[in-house]
């Protein structure tokens, strides 16, 4: 067992370190947790590269990098007791068994580790990293623009890239996904075709800076976001009226009053996947009290707390435990809403009647069109992204 | 033409400033250190007197990367000691020491004449190994132009030598001209490794096959027993080890090959070992892995006369190690861009 004095080191972005369920976990486990929250590609590299500064790491779509810098360990599924009770979607790639699966990086394909040391879908008795939160974005936008529009246009991923709202318009500015947004609203606008978004070629890479570059400087841009405040500012002040948005942004906005809709483009979403690894330097006392932890992940506390920030948790039975019916429905089964609702900060979010954009759970994870992927050319694909940034 | 030496990111491991070698003559820091340290200990430069490496580089009429790496040592053998940041003071650390200001000519430092004059008729071998590795560090990281001038001018050589290092590297296929002439080099991407892997299967199997008979028994019996000792010692092994293994296989054994056209081939297709290397620079020193039963597994075949065995071995090793360098490139993006030197310009 996990000595008194241990310190669990938990490394992560803002998004999934909250103190809510730091406090819970403490509170159920007899144990002290630390969280540091990183950002972005900051995160990442020290996920990466120095394994030793922590125990466990929150991650979006990086086990890969991970894994290959032999930052991480394998996680025994024998040791994780409520294994039954995660979900079709991280174990198959699909919710049901239906849909469509998406483009890019599956998590399902770098879930289990494989008996040659790779990872792969096909189950095994270790894991990569334990599949948590997930959830679909899009972009979010002010429903002033819904005067500009014409009858019944539908939500589509071009508006990013449209002239009518020029100027007032932001993207992630993240190299990974913020690409793979800027890729989905370049290709719906028909201003360049993709074999697969997921997994850009060289050709396809440089044809898509090079239309965003132009873009930037026609002045369509107001800004480029790396982290969610940041998002939320610019929507907050009028900046932008229509940007690539994370879900904990659209509730932040909701809890200062402005509403903001988030997109069900027709395209389809980019779906993520956050998982937790286990640093390859966890031993002895960290080690048990890093199994503690990525149990307790599973049992449902911190399931309704991320949910109230809009995120899915891969165990959704537990979660739904932990959730009032009326919560359940608004945010998993998409009916409206009974009563005001609560983010986990305790602020209102959701108010009476009201019906989360994009429906249900089901009806929204089975709507990926492309996966936040590590491409093949991903290196090629970071430096020319921050070359766009630079022009 | 043929490229007798192995190219030095398998030779050296890790790339690193000043690396590799490739020319019998002292090198320029070893010059520099000696002059310096026989200075010192004459007690011609004082203690306190202040060391900097622009100065020092003048006085020497050499480039400063030399000057840097021989101050680097000096201090190491604490002759001379930190200063504040801006350079180092003669003498070991004391609280007694004034740090005192000079011309450097004033104290009679300078280079003995036939070393003076060695270094004028510079030749290309004396720099190529730091150019070589510069150029081979920044290709992950985009499109860079490499300069003739910037050569000169960093080197202080003439044209002829600069032009003389950038025709090697074109013969390492590091290089290329764009449409306009421009030297180019990188980027290292993920479809370069695929091309390069592609032609290494067409081509080490083959280049084995040929060699498999003139190999030399007991020295294979070495390279596998090596490579069973790191396994029993549970596969962690040090990169330079690593690279010896790699070396052992794909240097020491195929470049045995008689047909000069075939060796220079494989040389050329040899760049994915840059991956390796600057993954294992910046990342993580990695463990054998699965390296080691590929080699060995190679080994055994030819140990038993059985060179096609041998060869499928080896097409086996290049797939799994495709793999792994392309998931290593990946790794690379964390890195940060290296800062830029007077021969290499980021074209993007």
């Amino acid at each position: 067992m996990a000595g008194e004095d241990t310190v669990l080191r938990v490394l992560g972005t803002r998004e999934t370190l909250l103190e809510p369920i730091r406090q819970l976990a403490e509170r159920d486990l007899g144990l002290s947790i630390n969280y540091e929250i990183a950002d972005g590609t900051a995160a990442i590299r020290k996920a990466v590269t120095e394994p030793d500064k922590y125990d466990l790491c929150h991650h979006w779509h990086s086990v890969e990098l991970a894994w290959t810098a032999r930052s991480a360990q394998a996680i025994d599924l024998d040791r994780i007791a409520l294994w039954d009770e995660v979900g079709d979607l991280a174990k198959t790639g699909r919710v049901n068994g239906a849909g469509e699966i998406g483009q890019g990086s599956v998590p399902v394909r770098s879930l289990y580790v494989q008996p040659n040391g790779a990872l792969g879908a096909a189950p095994s008795e270790q894991i990569s990293s334990l599949p948590t939160v997930h959830n679909v974005d899009s972009f979010g936008y002010d429903p002033v623009i819904l005067k500009g529009l014409d009858d019944e246009e539908a939500e589509s991923w071009s508006w990013l890239l449209d002239d009518r709202w020029r100027g007032k318009v932001a993207l992630l500015g993240e190299p990974g996904i913020g690409s793979i947004d800027a890729a989905l609203a370049v290709r719906s606008s028909g201003l360049a075709e993709f074999d697969d978004i997921g997994n850009m070629s060289l050709e396809e890479i440089d044809r898509l800076v090079e239309i965003l570059i132009e873009k930037k400087r026609a002045g369509h841009f107001a800004g480029f976001w790396r982290i969610r405040p940041e998002s939320v500012r610019l929507m907050d002040r009028r900046e932008v009226v229509i940007e690539s948005i994370w879900s904990p942004a659209i509730t932040a906005l909701r809890a200062r009053g402005k509403k903001v809709i988030c997109a069900a483009p027709i395209e389809g979403y980019r779906g993520w996947q956050c998982g937790m690894w286990l640093s390859a330097n966890a031993e002895g006392p960290r080690l048990d009290a890093s199994y503690a932890y990525l149990n307790w992940w599973l049992t449902g506390p911190a399931g309704a707390v991320m949910a109230r920030q809009g995120y899915y948790m891969s165990a959704l039975g537990p979660t739904n435990q932990h959730l009032s019916a009326d919560e359940w429905g608004y945010w998993y089964e998409g009916k409206p809403a009974g009563d005001d609702m609560a983010d986990p900060d305790g602020q209102v979010v959701v108010r009476a009647g009201e019906v989360r954009d994009g429906g249900s759970y089901w009806q929204r994870m089975s709507h990926v069109a492309v996966w936040n992927s590590v491409m093949d050319e991903h290196n090629y694909l970071v430096r020319r992204w921050n070359e766009f940034l630079r022009a | 033409m043929t490229l007798s030496r192995s190219p030095s990111w398998i030779t050296h491991g890790r790339p690193q400033l000043g690396g590799g070698s490739g020319s019998r003559a002292p090198r320029l820091y070893q010059v520099a250190r000696s002059v310096l340290r026989y200075h010192i200990e004459e007690r011609r430069l004082p203690p306190g007197l202040i060391l900097l490496e622009g100065r020092i580089a003048d006085a020497f009429a050499m480039s400063r990367a030399p000057v840097r790496r021989a101050l680097a040592l000096l201090c190491d053998e604490d002759l001379i000691h930190r200063y504040d940041g801006r350079g180092y003071l003669v003498g070991p650390a004391s609280p007694d020491v004034v740090p005192r200001n000079g011309d450097l000519r004033d104290f009679g430092l300078a280079l003995p004449k036939p070393v003076a004059q060695s270094i004028g008729s510079f030749t290309w071998e004396r720099i190529y190994a730091e150019v070589e590795t510069q150029v081979v560090s920044c290709i992950p990281f985009g499109t860079y132009r490499v300069l003739e001038s910037g050569i000169c001018e960093h080197f202080r050589v003439s044209r002829t030598v600069a032009r003389e290092v950038l025709n090697r590297l074109r013969d390492r296929a590091l290089i290329e001209k764009d449409r306009h002439s421009h030297w180019i080099a990188g980027p290292l991407t993920s479809r370069a490794l695929t091309e390069h892997f592609e032609m290494r299967r067409l081509l080490e199997p083959a280049a084995l096959m040929s060699v498999a008979e003139r190999l030399d028994r007991k020295m294979l019996i070495g390279m596998r027993d090596r490579l069973a000792e790191a396994e029993a010692g549970g596969g962690v092994v040090t990169p330079s080890l690593i690279d010896s293994f790699e070396e052992d296989l794909h240097v020491t054994c195929l470049l045995k090959a008689k047909n000069q056209r075939l060796v220079t081939t494989i040389i050329q297709n040899q760049l994915p070992f840059v991956t390796n290397s600057l993954f294992r620079r910046y990342i993580s020193a990695e463990s054998g892995g699965s390296l080691l039963p590929e080699h060995r597994i190679i080994f055994e075949h030819l140990i038993m006369g059985a060179p096609r065995a041998a060869a499928a071995g080896m097409v086996a090793h290049l797939e799994a190690a495709q793999s792994r360098t392309k998931a290593r490139l990946k790794v690379l993006s964390l890195i940060p861009e290296p800062e830029p030197t007077l021969y290499l310009e980021r074209v993007h």
